[in-house]
């Protein structure tokens, strides 16, 4: 009996069904209504289609990547849409009011986030700012800037040529679907083969406990931010190289759909938890969303209110089944 | 360098004039404190004396404010955890510092993980998994630790510690959460590191502890030494009286205000982690839970506060049947419970001692909802008198406090809400010697008080020392109920050791 009791006890040890099923939830949800969509929808069926979501969903996937860091940690960046705005215009200025180089104005800017993100690790974990107050900060300051640099309009006339950065193609495949695997590979290695990767998820579940197993816990407190400023550079960069122009809001309505990915993606908003394939699994999640509402004609407003209650049931089911 | 220096006159550590203030406390007033090469030197002394300071100073958890540390001979300036790590000293702090979100096999190699360029090696084998397999053999290294129990990731802080590769181990009460034959075991781990040329020091409260593996012990009190001493020469009572100043004994002293009147009638209570609990506890009582960790104490604990979800059976209280499904409803019965997680369940480590203790009771300190400050501070301080928490004043953040203290404060929080029915779970985990006492006479006057108590622990003399009825727990089934007469060491340890092999 009682050694039955033991045998009962490890195999909770190795997960069992439920936290399988919490672990793996947003998947089974994804391919099911995937599956329904194909079945259903014939508009949704189209290749075209298929291929158009995996686009849209790569850049903003990829600046979900950056947050997922921040996060696990324990942490939050709020300055996302800001950065956004910033690599937009400024790059866009660079290149065409001053005809710098596309590869020169590429590394300033990239340079630029860098910064923002060092600014962002120095006042939360140096300065002891609670994240969400820092970033915040940082944004409006950040916002400040970019429409003192460009006054508020769009910068237009980027070269053709950078066009493929958002819509080229390799062969049959978008270029920005492979930039997003290929980063998201690389991530996955970082966070799951690395001892720095490691070390992400120890100082999100117990930073004391960090510090006192001689992780140098300030260092990868603040490397988060600047992995996110990064990808977030890298994806501002996607959507900007779309339209051709620099534009100071063109972030402003992602940093929701930024959380919700992240969070979507089974990553745990108290730090510590999280997976690189969940948050790409979340963005192509949104993205479905998005694409089944606009298909069906759906008003952009009440998107809104959709995706709204779509975060709320996953918060809810998260904290309400992953407290072991 | 004088030469023929012999070994025995040889410091591995010399710890010179340390001297460590935090605002309003001394907490080390000028220690001069040395361990001989290959020893186990113990640390003793009261909740607050000042011994985790002097190892935090040693690991690099603390800055000095004045002192200097030579080990082997020359001075030692880490300034990191790291730093102290790489010069070989391994520790297990007092509070457990392990990460719940990873699995135990990653918490063992933490910050030290077998790696080429950056790059973790898969599966690359560490010594500490053999350790943790001969010790242990019950933890799987996959399990994530969030699932393990309090005395488990002890254990696995434990097998971290020892089996890095360090000259000096430290453990600051590492018994304080395992039951006797798992302190067993460490001794034995304890007595291998020595044999390959390891230093270790050692704190605890326990004396066994002491007696059973200790060379030296050298006893600290209000941040100075009282004095170094050869344990194998040394009689208990000394050390107790250099460690308290007077000597104590735990006796049983049978309580007056037993009654034979039930208060708390449990039949069949059966959790996920209990099966067919049948007791009853009487006005005025001391009901003991006794049994190995993992046995089923804390698990009836929290079934009867609320915390665990009861899959069947039903609880009395005077009689009328309650349906006892949250804390919150436990405690308007009249439950008060001391958890056995003291730091993450007992205790708000940011707020202070006085906002801890007030806050299990606001309705005896409030008028029309408005906290009265003046009733709230008496309160609070004859509580902090009569349990002599050790602090210098009761707007203290609770986080600051030694250990020791810390678990009295939880007591005092509970003892705030006027309980009919007190559960405390090892209510005298890391408390010392004089205040363990203490807290003993404050239970039996409790019970005099027709106040109802239920204590789990996994220290025999504890239940020996304060139960009128000691029930005998082992993987998660009752097997006997005694008297206090009936007690018999060696059996009780038979009865509740076999049944937990047994199939
Ligand atoms: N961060 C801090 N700020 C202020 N005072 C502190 C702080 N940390 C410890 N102290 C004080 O220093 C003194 C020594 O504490 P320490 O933790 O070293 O005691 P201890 O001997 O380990 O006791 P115990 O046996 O209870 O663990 C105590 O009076 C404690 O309140
Ligand atoms: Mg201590």
């Amino acid at each position: 009996m009682i050694e039955l009791d033991f045998k009962e006890k490890t195999r909770r040890y190795s997960g069992g069904l439920k936290s399988f099923l919490s672990d793996w939830m947003i998947l089974i949800l994804f391919v099911a209504l995937v599956t329904i969509c194909m079945i259903t929808m014939s508009k949704f069926r189209d290749p075209k289609n298929l291929f158009n979501i995996i686009r849209q969903a790569s850049f903003i996937a990829i600046i979900a990547m950056g947050e997922f860091f921040v996060i696990l940690t324990g942490n939050m960046d709020m300055s996302i849409s800001a950065i956004i705005g910033m690599v937009s215009i400024f790059f866009a200025g660079f290149v065409v009011t001053m005809g710098a180089p596309v590869w020169l104005a590429l590394i300033v800017v990239i340079l630029m986030s860098v910064i923002v993100g060092i600014i962002n690790g120095l006042l939360t974990i140096i300065g002891k700012m609670p994240s969400f107050i820092a970033t915040l900060v940082v944004m409006n300051i950040l916002r400040g800037f970019n429409f003192i640099y460009s006054g508020g309009l769009p910068i237009s006339g980027l070269p053709q040529g950078f066009n493929f950065f958002g819509s080229g193609y390799v062969g049959v495949v978008p270029f920005p679907v492979i930039l997003m695997f290929v980063i998201a590979i690389i991530l996955y290695v970082f966070t799951t083969q690395t001892s720095l990767g490691r070390s992400f998820f120890a100082v999100g579940g117990n930073y004391e406990a960090s510090k006192l197993s001689g992780i140098n816990v300030r260092f990868v407190g603040i490397l988060v931010f600047v992995i996110c400023a990064v990808l977030t550079a890298i994806g501002a960069l996607g959507l900007t190289s779309k339209t051709l122009a620099g534009n100071i809001s063109l972030g402003d309505e992602l940093l929701f759909d930024v959380m919700t990915i992240v969070v979507l993606g089974g990553t745990s908003l108290m730090g510590g938890r999280g997976r690189i394939f969940g948050v790409v699994i979340g963005a192509l999640f949104l993205q479905v969303i998005s694409n089944i509402m606009v298909l069906m004609g759906i008003a952009t407003p009440w998107q809104w209110v959709v995706k709204g209650v779509i975060l709320v049931t996953v918060v809810l089911i998260d904290s309400n089944t992953k407290r072991d | 360098m004088k030469i023929g220096r012999t070994i025995e006159n040889d410091y591995l550590l010399e710890m010179l004039g340390i001297v460590k203030r935090y605002p309003g406390v001394n907490a080390l007033k000028g220690i001069n404190f040395r361990v001989k090469r290959n020893t186990v030197h113990c640390l003793i002394g009261e909740n607050g004396a000042g011994k985790s300071t002097l190892i935090k100073i040693l690991t690099c958890a603390e800055r000095m404010t004045q002192g200097k540390i030579l080990l082997d001979n020359k001075p030692f300036l880490g300034k990191t955890v790291k730093d102290a790590m790489n010069a070989g000293i391994s520790t297990v702090f007092q509070e457990l510092n392990i990460i719940d979100q990873l699995t135990v096999e990653e918490n063992l190699t933490l910050g030290r993980e077998h790696q080429r360029g950056g790059i973790l090696l898969r599966n690359a084998p560490d010594p500490s998994f053999a350790v943790l397999k001969e010790f242990a053999p019950d933890i799987p290294l996959k399990a994530r630790v969030s699932t393990l129990s309090f005395a488990q990731k002890q254990v696995v802080e434990i097998v971290k510690a020892v089996s890095a590769d360090a000259k000096i181990v430290i453990m600051d009460e590492p018994t304080a959460a395992l039951s006797r034959v798992e302190s067993e075991g460490l001794y034995d781990i304890i007595r291998k590191l020595k044999a390959n040329g390891i230093t270790i020091i050692y704190i605890s409260h326990i004396l066994d502890d002491i007696f059973s593996i200790g060379d030296y012990a050298t006893v600290l009190r209000d941040g100075e030494i009282v004095g170094t001493r050869s344990v194998p020469q040394t009689e208990r009572s000394e050390l107790i009286r250099m460690m308290i100043g007077k000597v104590v004994q735990s006796k049983y002293l049978p309580v007056k205000g037993k009654t034979d009147t039930p208060l708390l009638r449990v039949r069949n209570l059966t959790t996920s982690m209990i099966r067919d609990f049948s007791f009853t506890l009487n006005k005025g009582e001391i009901l003991g839970f006794y049994g190995l960790r993992g046995a089923g104490k804390s698990e009836t604990a929290r079934a009867l506060f609320g915390l665990d979800k009861i899959i069947s059976g039903s609880i009395e209280i005077e009689n009328k049947p309650v349906s006892i499904t949250s804390p919150r409803k436990a405690m308007r019965y009249g439950i008060a419970m001391v958890p056995e997680e003291r730091l993450t369940e007992g205790l708000f480590m940011k707020l202070s001692v006085k906002d801890n203790i007030a806050s299990s009771n606001y309705r005896g300190i409030s008028h029309a909802g408005i906290a009265n400050k003046k009733k709230t501070r008496d309160r609070v301080e004859k509580l902090v008198n009569e349990l002599d928490v050790r602090i210098h004043s009761i707007e203290q953040q609770a986080r600051t406090l030694s250990g020791g203290n810390q678990q009295k404060v939880v007591i005092g929080k509970c003892l705030n809400a006027s309980p009919r029915l007190l559960i405390l779970d090892e209510p005298t985990r890391g408390v010392d010697v004089g205040a363990k006492e203490e807290i003993y006479s404050i239970i039996r006057k409790l019970a005099r008080e027709n106040v109802s108590i239920l204590v789990c622990s996994s220290e025999y003399d504890e239940i020996a020392a304060l139960c009128d009825r000691v029930v005998l727990i082992a993987g998660g089934r009752i097997i006997t109920t005694l008297s206090n007469a009936e007690l018999d060491s060696q059996r009780v340890r038979m009865l509740t050791m076999n049944k937990g092999v047994m199939t």
